[in-house]
């Protein structure tokens, strides 16, 4: 079962191309249904223009772990609910996910584009994790976020979630 | 962060938890613009501010107490659910034109003519038919066509000519009520009970016969109409005039006297909500101004609104001499101000207000073991010179989730809800106009409103109707008139029909807007019956257990 057939070449925004098995690229839908409209085409590249290879590099590694796990099914909200009830990362994702921000947030771009759900929580839920807790004032600290309220307006929404916290 | 375009920002939101939410809306205006409009988003914060309001044992469903992460994940699931949701339509031929009057599972009352309740069809023996109730079904195909019709008729013999009825039908409880005013006397009505029907029974009559009212209403009923609510086990509740009256229907024994406050402003509404709650609304006109003679804009209500509550259970078994005050009186929002902020915030501009108030024929509940209070009130604006009238209407609802009205009764009875002080300038004259006992004081809105789930709707509707199946489910009903109709009054629906699903325990509040008229359900399935041009209705089932 290891004929070229169940290979794929998956090609970056910096024109790098990745030769990888059918199984690790199929997590991502958005590439399963490109490979299924290309049909049998053999060599003929995917190109991904919104991935660069450094984060494909990131995001076929987490693929690699998880090719033999069943794959979602489309547009499911069963397996939304049984997904988001174990709300834990789990142990290898956590390790795999401690990059740089500037990564993470290329990698849930990425697993946006590549529809790659569990990948997409996996990212939004360590954003999460990440500022659980935090004051607005700690959170623009965290992600360099200016402060563009006028202090009217800051009271205003202040009051706001005053009045949603009793 | 920023580096994510507005709808992945949104969709990474989502996985937040609401405190996280909350904190990022005040970071900077993008996140917060992208927050406050994202419904998911909006759903989710919905669901934690309201938590502690609407976190209520519901009576009839026995089930362990979810997990804060289980309901949003049940709640999401169940807006995606409605969202794809289509009603599945099975069409039936009636056989000619009926006015529905009330709907239950698989069940439809009709008249057999819209013209019946006032002049009833009588047969050669003297039997009049009120309305007949048809069972629906559908074939096993599930082709939309008429299959099966089971037709119930009801009739009985009255004793002497009937001249006036009016039929209450509350088919939730089997009971089919009819109420009949006897000619010139005002102090009599004769209420006629119809029990139990199954497939393949025929409605039983149980009786009962005349009603004095007299006794007990003195001269205050004459020239009212009166208002019939079914109240917990047998008790049926009568007002008319000043006073409300609670019977047995099975022993046609008067049980207790309820003292109503004010002056009578028609029309009013009676509902009896769960076990020992009869709400009863009412209005008072402000005194004039004597030092303004034109508006008085300092208080810009001619009108409050008030709902008096009665306690059923704590009164006693002997008749009082005294008719009983209510246990407590809630007085309705008389300004924009009263109203609870994410309501206020959602009246479009101008804020200045003009008119707000509640029509008492609008306050409806639904059976009585389902424990649901909706209330509506209208905010107005926009005043016409020439036309007179207001160019916008704007909808509010006020839910008591179940439970949550007894409970807000129990609060202010104990103490634990502040009441209006006497002294209050503003609002001594709706003390006085009331003659409320300094003992049982009257409840600002501020203090209620938190017992209550707030939905706001811009609509123009003139007419509303509410219906709670179960503990569960309310669906609210409502109609943009045609003002340009020629007939007005025939008693069918014209203009589109808005049908609002709540479910208390997922806090879902949906519209699905179909024309139609007529709604009933169980607790598991609500049903919108449309009915067409001429004699063919169709049966939506808008929601069921299946999502």
């Amino acid at each position: 079962m290891s004929d070229k057939k169940q290979q794929v070449i998956l090609q970056t925004s910096d024109d790098e191309q990745f030769t990888v098995e059918k199984i690790v690229a199929e997590r991502s839908a958005m590439i399963k249904s490109m490979m299924e409209d290309l049909g049998e085409q053999e060599g003929q590249a995917i190109p991904l223009p919104n991935v660069s290879s450094s984060v494909l590099t990131k995001i076929l590694e987490y693929c690699d772990h998880h090719k033999n796990e069943p794959l979602p099914a489309a547009d499911s909200s069963d397996a939304d609910d049984s997904r988001r009830k174990t709300s834990e990362i789990g142990e290898w994702d956590a390790r795999w996910i401690q990059v740089d921000q500037e990564m993470l947030f290329e990698i849930i771009l990425a697993a946006n584009y590549l529809d790659i759900k569990p990948l997409l929580d996996v990212g939004c839920k360590t954003v999460a994790n990440m500022i659980k807790g935090k004051t607005p004032e700690e959170i623009r600290k965290l992600f360099n976020i200016t402060n563009d309220f006028t202090p009217e307006e800051e009271e205003q929404i202040r009051k706001e979630n005053e009045w949603a916290e009793e | 962060m920023l580096s994510l375009p507005d709808d992945l920002l949104e969709v990474c939101i989502t996985r937040f938890p609401p405190q996280t939410i909350i904190a990022c809306s005040s970071t900077c205006k993008r996140i917060n613009r992208i927050i406050t409009a994202s419904i998911p988003i909006q759903l989710i914060l919905h669901q934690y501010l309201y938590q502690d309001i609407l976190t209520t044992q519901d009576p009839l469903v026995k089930t362990q107490t979810p997990s804060a992460k289980d309901r949003l994940t049940n709640l999401i699931r169940r807006q995606k659910a409605f969202e794809k949701f289509q009603p599945s339509i099975s069409t039936y031929d009636l056989g000619e034109d009926r006015e529905i009057l009330s709907v239950y599972g698989s069940y439809i009352a009709t008249s057999a003519d819209y013209t019946v309740i006032t002049n009833p069809e009588i047969d050669d023996e003297g039997r009049y038919s009120l309305f007949t109730l048809l069972n629906l079904s559908t074939s096993s195909s599930g082709e939309a066509t008429a299959v099966e019709e089971k037709v119930y008729k009801v009739s009985f013999k009255p004793d002497e000519e009937i001249l006036a009825v009016e039929s209450s039908i509350d088919l939730s409880k089997n009971l089919v009520i009819v109420a009949e005013s006897i000619e010139e006397d005002y102090l009599h009505v004769k209420i006629h009970i119809f029990k139990a029907f199954n497939p393949g029974d025929t409605l039983e009559y149980q009786g009962v016969g005349i009603m004095d009212l007299g006794r007990c209403f003195g001269q205050d009923g004459a020239g009212y109409g009166h208002q019939i609510a079914l109240g917990p086990e047998d008790r049926i509740v009568i007002s008319r005039g000043h006073n409300v009256q609670v019977y047995s229907w099975k022993t046609g024994a008067h049980l207790y006297s309820l003292k109503r406050l004010g002056l009578i402003s028609f029309p009013y509404s009676l509902n009896s909500v769960g076990s020992d709650l009869i709400a009863v609304s009412g209005s008072i006109v402000a005194p004039p101004n004597p030092d303004d003679a034109e508006q008085d804009t300092s208080r810009p209500f001619d009108l409050l609104q008030y709902l008096l509550i009665y306690q059923i259970n704590g009164l006693s078994t002997t008749l009082p001499k005294d008719p009983t005050p209510p246990a407590v009186v809630l007085s309705f929002p008389t300004s924009l101000s009263d109203l609870p902020p994410q309501i206020r915030e959602k009246i479009p501009p101008p804020k200045k207000y003009e008119h707000l108030y509640s029509p008492g024929g609008h306050v409806q509940t639904g059976s009585s073991e389902s424990e649901i209070l909706h209330l509506t009130m209208w905010v107005e604006t926009e005043f016409n010179r020439t036309d007179h009238r207001y160019e916008k209407r704007h909808g509010i609802s006020m839910i008591f989730p179940p439970g949550k009205l007894k409970e807000l009764v129990k609060d202010v009875l104990e103490g634990r809800v502040s009441t209006m002080a006497r002294e209050g300038k503003e609002w001594r004259w709706a003390v006085d106009s009331l003659q409320i006992p300094s003992e049982k004081p009257m409840v600002e809105p501020k203090h209620w409103w938190k017992y209550t789930f707030w939905a706001f709707e811009d609509i123009l509707s003139a007419s509303n109707d509410s219906r709670s199946f179960g503990s569960k489910v309310i669906s609210i009903e409502e109609r943009e008139d045609d003002q340009d109709d020629e007939d007005e009054d025939d008693g069918w629906v014209h203009g589109d029909v808005t049908i609002s699903v709540l479910d208390f325990n997922h806090r879902l509040f949906k519209s699905h807007p179909p024309l139609g008229q007529g709604l009933g359900g169980t607790s598991n399935e609500s049903l919108l019956v449309e009915v067409g041009e001429t004699s063919k209705v169709s049966v939506s089932s808008i929601l069921s257990t299946s999502f």
